[in-house]
């Protein structure tokens, strides 16, 4: 099947999510309706640049600006090297930036905090706590009423309530990554931070997971930065592609993919999806054959 | 299955130390004189007869209690400081130098200042014990601490935890597998040790029995101190990896 999403499940969140009613009432059991007035998640990077002291000095990312609306999905691509993971460390704070600033709803991101949070490539679940532990770190550690609670709806969003006492190593990498986001969406963050969630997934959980990401995002609305090397992926999901340039890492084309594709029910197989994907590999080819030919 | 694979194991321990006694006795044999090395046999008569006594039981339980004690503090001052040096900088930069400094110094060599500073009795043999459990726990504790995962650093730093939180539930645990070694490694390194300062620093202990034997010329009580070491150092071992799985549980057991 490539069809996308449950093609409608991209516009209205599926029954089975309905009653459980998730978005409204994790926020208020979670005490977050002060942080929750208006829309969160607004993202505004201002010339940044990221240079890496190697003898000389070399720009891994250099002069980005870019603002992204509350509750939008971007995915950022382009070929390896352009610094799309460097400049999801500076959204993140994982990464002070040489120059320039990243701030989201207004607030300078200094170093990483509950207003974000990140799903890594793989690995990065707590080895040393159960599923519902893991899960259920953020809202203790923030100190929300009822954590476990809290964590179990996660778990039950991403369809693992029956693992939750299970150590994430017994758990497949599909697995384990629909955890790290029920962890990372369980302290109800604005911005999520994705590198190459699946990169690591085989094909069929990785379609799988597009569709868990879509369905989430319907519910739960934080802003997505998506890292990804994969164009479907990227055209799949997104609101907005931004296209890197590599040597330096800048901003070569920003597509708003909303303003040429429905938005409900994608299909790798419309002409405008393969057109617009004709376009993107054509962006992508170019920076490639550049680091190639240096 | 289970029950053939438990058969099996005991089947070997059983043939490998029968060998060990087996070599033992030829060598007794040949010797012929048991003040440069009794049989197995009068040594196992020795046993029953210092166990008669009450001497043996006493011994033992004083030099477990020195090792214990040594080996809690050691224990106890290792893996908090390892860690806190894992994880602040200033720390690490100002204790690192005074650590390697100290650390290739035996604890036999501690024995005079320990006398000097304890007498004669437990204490010195608490500060021995005690300085040879701590080195392979903090350095074990301290490598553990250091290759905490970057990535999971940050994850719990996105999920709001604190500075201690960090330390709690991500340093230790995370650096847990690691210590965990250096307490197994810790554990018999002060086992050792306690032999070496009873042989000095007491008058009571397996270290002294072997001590007073050699002064008395009795070999196989000798012998006895000797052989008794090895059985608690081995049963200690063992113990020590059976309760792996109740402190790591979230490892694969290694086979």
């Amino acid at each position: 099947m490539l069809i996308l999403g449950h093609s409608t499940s991209a516009i209205a969140p599926p029954a089975s999510l309905q009653p459980v009613g998730l978005p409204q009432q994790a926020r208020d059991e979670a005490g977050l309706q002060a942080v929750g007035k208006g829309p969160r998640g607004a993202i505004s990077l201002r010339k940044v640049s990221v240079t890496f002291a190697r003898g000389r000095h070399e720009y891994a990312v250099r002069d980005v600006s870019l603002d992204v609306a509350p509750g939008e999905f971007v995915a950022l691509v382009g070929p390896s090297g352009c610094g799309k993971t460097t400049l999801l460390n500076v959204i993140g704070g994982m990464l002070q930036p040489s120059s320039g600033s990243a701030s989201i709803d207004g607030q300078l991101v200094r170093e990483p905090t509950p207003a974000c949070n990140v799903v890594f490539q793989q690995h990065s679940l707590f080895a040393w706590m159960t599923v519902l532990d893991n899960v259920a770190f953020g809202p203790r550690a923030l100190g929300f009423v009822a954590p476990e609670e809290i964590a179990r709806r996660f778990l039950k969003l991403v369809g693992l309530d029956d693992f939750a006492d299970a150590w994430p190593a017994t758990l497949s990498g599909g697995m384990q990554q629909r955890v790290a986001i029920a962890r990372a969406l369980a302290t109800q963050p604005g911005v999520l931070l994705m590198d190459e969630p699946f990169g690591a997934l085989d094909a069929q959980t990785r379609s799988i997971m597009q569709e868990e990401v879509l369905r989430l995002r319907v519910g739960l609305q934080p802003t997505v930065i998506f890292v990804t090397h994969d164009i479907d992926e990227a055209l799949l999901l997104a609101d907005r592609i931004v296209v890197m340039s590599v040597n330096p890492g800048t901003l070569k084309a920003v597509i708003d993919v909303n303003a040429q594709l429905d938005v409900p029910g994608r299909r790798l197989q419309d002409q405008a999806f393969i057109g617009l994907r004709q376009q993107l590999l054509g962006l992508i080819r170019e920076e490639s054959l550049k680091v190639f030919n240096q | 299955m289970k029950l053939r694979r438990l058969v099996l194991a005991t089947g070997w321990v059983a043939v490998s130390l029968t060998l060990l006694l087996s070599v033992w006795w030829l060598a007794a044999a040949w010797m012929g004189n048991a003040v440069l090395l009794p049989s197995p046999f009068a040594v196992a008569h020795s046993i029953a007869e210092l166990f008669a006594a009450g001497t043996l039981v006493g011994d033992i339980g004083a030099s477990l209690k020195r090792v214990f004690v040594g080996f809690f503090i050691a224990a106890a001052l290792a893996v908090p400081l390892a860690l806190l040096m894992a994880f602040l900088l200033p720390l690490r930069r100002l204790l690192l130098p005074i650590v390697s400094l100290l650390r290739p110094i035996p604890p036999i060599a501690w024995i005079p200042l320990a006398i000097l500073w304890f007498g004669i009795g437990d204490k010195p043999s608490y500060f021995i014990t005690a300085l040879a459990a701590f080195f392979p726990i903090f350095l074990n504790a301290f490598a553990g601490g250091i290759a905490v995962e970057q990535r999971h650093v940050h994850a719990a730093r996105f999920l709001g935890a604190g500075r201690w939180r960090l330390l709690r539930s991500v340093y230790l645990p995370s650096a847990l597998p690691s210590i965990w070694t250096g307490l197994r490694i810790g554990l018999g390194q002060s086992w050792m040790a306690v032999v070496t300062a009873e042989l000095i620093a007491a008058q009571s202990g397996l270290g002294y029995l072997i001590q007073a034997s050699r002064i008395n010329l009795e070999t196989s009580h000798v012998l006895v101190g000797m052989f008794t070491i090895g059985v608690l150092g081995a049963l200690m071992t063992a113990s020590l990896s059976y309760a792996e799985r109740f402190v790591l549980p979230w490892q694969k057991p290694q086979r």
